[in-house]
């Protein structure tokens, strides 16, 4: 609970621990189904009445499946607060579900992926297609969107059994800032959701997978799509590693703006490039992830360029950190950038609350928050190096070339597999 | 509402409290608006200046061009100097052309105020447009709308715009190829000083700064100064008197992106603040009849809406569905009959209420930060209004009437006046929307010069 009196709002986290990374096999795309079907009714609060009541307080609510964590969240003027309190824990009660809600809802999904992903000129490719090839096992490597086989498959008994499993109360985050005293809060907490019933904390799959000992380069046609795209991925190390933050300051040094590393050798200075994102934990952002994530470079690269060469370029930026790091200036002025996003990040308080809940998620304490920038500032350019050489090099990488039809030819043949660097087929 | 037993009440809202502003302006006619949001430590600087797509005339999409060579740094400064100085006061600088404005925003720490006012002047008093830079753009202009063309919300966009403005400026939403290739560093530097003037411009701070720092700050702009004649303003949009259908190919698409509209108002017309209960009430919020019928009943699309815009010229009416393509028809029909419903019977009290309420609490959450009050004082300038109307919005939905909404749905939300957008895979969708009438035209991907 953070109180800010400045503005006459609030901002509200229900955070479950729980994400597409733990979905039951045979059923990709469930987590995310069933944040869905979380607004579809309650046996006190039927279908429809969560979203009236949300418009009719002056509140905008959302809900996001990520990899680990699925999260609620709510932002209205101060005079709402009891009742998505109430709302909160009436849906973390019980659901009231029935074969048609979910039969309506898994077609609203499905809509969601043909307008995301199947009409997407690029598939949405880096989430959709990649963690496929980086990782191997199966709850790091399945779409999380899920293919239309394992939505269809879903039934009313998995629901109730997702539910009973991860929201309860012992795997749940709740957290409020804005306009409102602490102690009043604690009060309300207890109030609406004191009389939830709880249940054990369901115990977190092992996912580590160490770092790739091969390459992977797939190159790939997209029908709808008329330029060229490629994203590079690696596995990271697991949280608590030397590595961790060193890969969290170097995807920002690389992607971040106009002054990012891959902006000035690509799309400057080779003009290889249009577009380059990317950067550490993508998914999620920020500290938001249990045991390893990913790391990844999304390139939209010109037409004339081949694939080999944009990955060769890409190479070479993480080469010549890792050889000979970065200077004291360019990397203070990253971690100041850092620093002042974060703070940012905190300017809204649904942002905030949101924030804390993760902090709370994934440190046990909703100060190790207001830890980051100092977490930041310790990063030395010789962990960079160490980070760059370590983790991001060509030979542990996973890359998927999405090209458009009629283009294939200048890039090679599809489907084709061989490492990044052009050292031959594996 | 559907009851839900123990829900409790709504509480006593609490006032917002309007932040002070303190404004004044420059010899040369620049407005400066500062807002202190004390707390975090950091600022936000939002130079608007009146003149977007509006002014380009016979160069659609210029305007866009203009903005992104202006961050491709000053006379006294490179690129790569300009954007290393912006990193180290924790922030960044962007230039965008919109439709009545372009915009040059900075933001950063708070500490860095001085620099920060320094380099938006810079910028726009001095910008460069170096050789490089500016055939970077160029070729960067041209991929990206390439890039842009494989998307279908930009297909429908940009026929959307063309067949509501027909020859007004707001008819284009992206530089064309001709205009693109038609950049050159002579015509960036006379458009620049023609149309970036500094009695066309506000310049709003909010964030943790004081009034006396601001007035220090923005002496670098006290320079500033335009050539030539400034373009003038677009006429009124007319909009269209009959329904239109256009059909743009996209051959594979999976579903038909749909839009459907009009134009709509100023914001200081006296119908602005009732259409956009209208349009809230008909398919702007989540429980609103287009998304409870098409997504919740019916489950036909994901991501269903409609929204009304502001602009000096009038604004759009616009509602949008991305359907699977054997639903088009069935889609747009209630879509059509929602429009219609909206125009025959006054909206209910709850439904009304309903309205007011999302629309003043979501403009109260947008002035919670410095941006949005920033972003608020920009639009309410550009509108002809002063900083007095500042969070107005929180107030102003709480006196619209039903009869009101009524009569600017009938206006607006007429489905016999309207323009539909289909993008998608034309032989199908040609057969899903059959029961149009003949009254269509299939345009294809990319047939755009």
């Amino acid at each position: 609970m953070s109180p800010d009196r400045s503005s006459p709002v609030f901002g509200l986290t229900v955070l479950y621990e729980v994400g597409s990374r733990e979905e039951p096999r045979h059923r990709a795309g469930f987590a995310h189904l069933f944040e869905h079907l979380m607004f579809d009714g309650t046996p006190r609060a039927p279908k429809g009445v969560f979203d009236q009541v949300c418009d009719a307080s002056g509140g905008s609510n959302n809900g996001q499946t990520r990899p680990d964590v699925t999260v609620y969240v709510e932002a209205a003027p101060i005079s709402a607060l009891d009742r998505f309190l109430w709302l909160e824990a009436d849906r973390m009660t019980a659901l009231a579900l029935d074969q048609e809600t979910l039969d309506t809802e898994r077609d609203v999904v499905k809509e969601e992926i043909r307008f995301n992903v199947q009409d997407d000129p690029y598939g949405m490719f880096e989430w959709q297609e990649l963690p496929g090839l980086l990782f191997r096992r199966w709850g790091n490597s399945h779409d999380g969107y899920g293919d239309f086989t394992d939505l269809d498959a879903a039934t009313l008994g998995d629901v109730r059994s997702f539910f009973e499993t991860f929201y309860r109360p012992s795997n749940a985050v709740l957290s409020i800032a804005g306009d409102v005293r602490a102690d009043e809060v604690f009060e309300k907490a207890e109030k609406y959701f004191g009389a939830v019933p709880s249940g054990p904390r369901p115990v977190r799959p092992d996912l580590e997978e160490g770092r790739r000992s091969k390459a992977v380069v797939e190159v790939r046609e997209a029908p709808l799509a008329r330029t060229p795209a490629l994203v590079s991925g690696w596995r990271t190390p697991p949280r608590g590693h030397e590595d961790a933050w060193p890969l969290l300051v170097l995807g920002e040094l690389l992607h971040d703006g106009r002054t990012a590393r891959l902006y000035r050798g690509l799309v400057e200075g080779r003009e290889l490039a249009a577009d380059v994102s990317g950067g550490f934990n993508p998914f999620q952002g920020g500290c938001w992830y249990h045991g390893s994530t990913l790391f990844l470079s999304r390139i939209a690269f010109r037409g004339a360029a081949p694939y080999q060469e944009v990955l060769g370029a890409l190479d070479e930026e993480i080469a010549r950190i890792a050889r000979e790091g970065v200077d004291e200036g360019e990397l203070g002025r990253v971690k100041t950038k850092v620093a002042a996003g974060f703070l940012r990040s905190l300017e809204s308080r649904l942002d905030l609350s949101t924030e804390a809940a993760v902090a709370v998620a994934f440190d046990g304490d909703p100060s190790s928050l207001l830890a980051f920038p100092e977490r930041v500032g310790r990063v030395t350019p010789a962990d960079l190096a160490r980070a760059a050489g370590r983790w991001l090099g060509p030979s542990a990488r996973a890359a998927i070339v999405k090209v458009p039809p009629g283009k294939r030819r200048a890039n090679g043949p599809k489907g084709r597999r061989g490492s990044g660097s052009g050292k031959g087929p594996k | 509402m559907t009851p839900a037993a123990g829900l409790p009440a709504l509480r006593t809202d609490r006032p917002f409290v309007v932040p002070e502003v303190d404004a004044f302006a420059l010899a040369n006619g620049l407005q400066v608006r500062t807002v202190t949001v004390p707390g975090l430590p950091l600022v936000t600087l939002r130079l608007v200046i009146r003149g977007g797509r509006s002014d380009d005339g016979p160069m659609p999409g210029f305007s866009e061009l203009l903005a992104d060579a202006l961050e491709e740094g000053t006379t006294t400064r490179n690129a790569t100097q300009l954007f290393d100085l912006l990193q180290d006061a924790g922030g960044d600088l962007t230039a965008d052309a919109g439709t009545d404005a372009t915009t040059v925003s900075a933001h950063g720490l708070s500490s860095s105020l001085p620099l920060l006012a320094g380099l938006v002047a810079d910028v726009v008093r001095n910008a460069g447009f170096p050789a490089d830079g500016v055939r970077r753009v160029k070729a960067l202009a041209l991929e990206d709308l390439e890039t842009d063309e494989s998307e279908p919300s930009f297909l429908a966009s940009r026929a959307f715009a063309r067949a509501v403005y027909g020859r007004h400026p707001y008819a284009t939403v992206a530089p064309t190829r001709t205009t693109i290739r038609s950049v050159t560093r002579e015509r960036l530097d006379g458009e620049l000083r023609r149309r970036l003037r500094p009695e066309r411009a506000l310049l709003v701070v909010a964030g943790a700064v004081g009034p006396e720092a601001v007035r220090r700050a923005v002496e670098p702009f006290a320079t500033w100064e335009g050539a030539g004649d400034a373009p003038e303003l677009p006429p009124e949009a007319p909009g269209t008197e009959r329904r239109s259908v256009v059909i743009v190919d996209r051959p594979g698409s999976v579903q038909a992106t749909l839009v459907v509209g009009n134009v709509g108002t100023r914001r200081t017309d006296a119908d602005a603040w009732p259409l956009d209960l209208a349009v809230t009430v008909y398919g702007g919020a989540f429980s609103s009849r287009l998304v409870q019928n098409l997504r919740v009943a019916k489950g036909y699309t994901y991501s269903p809406g409609a929204a009304s815009t502001w602009l000096a010229a009038r604004g759009v009416v616009r509602s949008w569905a991305s359907v699977r393509t054997e639903v088009a028809g069935p889609a747009l029909a209630e879509i059509f009959g929602e429009m219609e419903r909206m125009g025959s019977e006054e909206v209910t009290a709850e439904e009304l209420d309903r309205a007011r309420r999302r629309e003043s609490g979501l403009e109260l959450l947008s002035l919670q930060t410095a941006a949005g009050l920033a972003r608020e004082l920009g639009e309410l300038w550009l509108s002809g209004l002063g900083p007095g109307r500042l969070g107005e919005g929180v107030t102003a939905f709480g006196r619209v009437t039903a009869p009101e909404v009524l009569e600017a749905s009938r206006r607006y939300l007429d489905p016999s006046r309207t323009v539909v957008v289909a993008v998608g895979d034309a032989r199908r969708l040609g057969k899903a929307l059959s029961s149009l009438g003949p009254a269509v035209r299939r345009r294809r991907v990319g047939s755009t010069r």
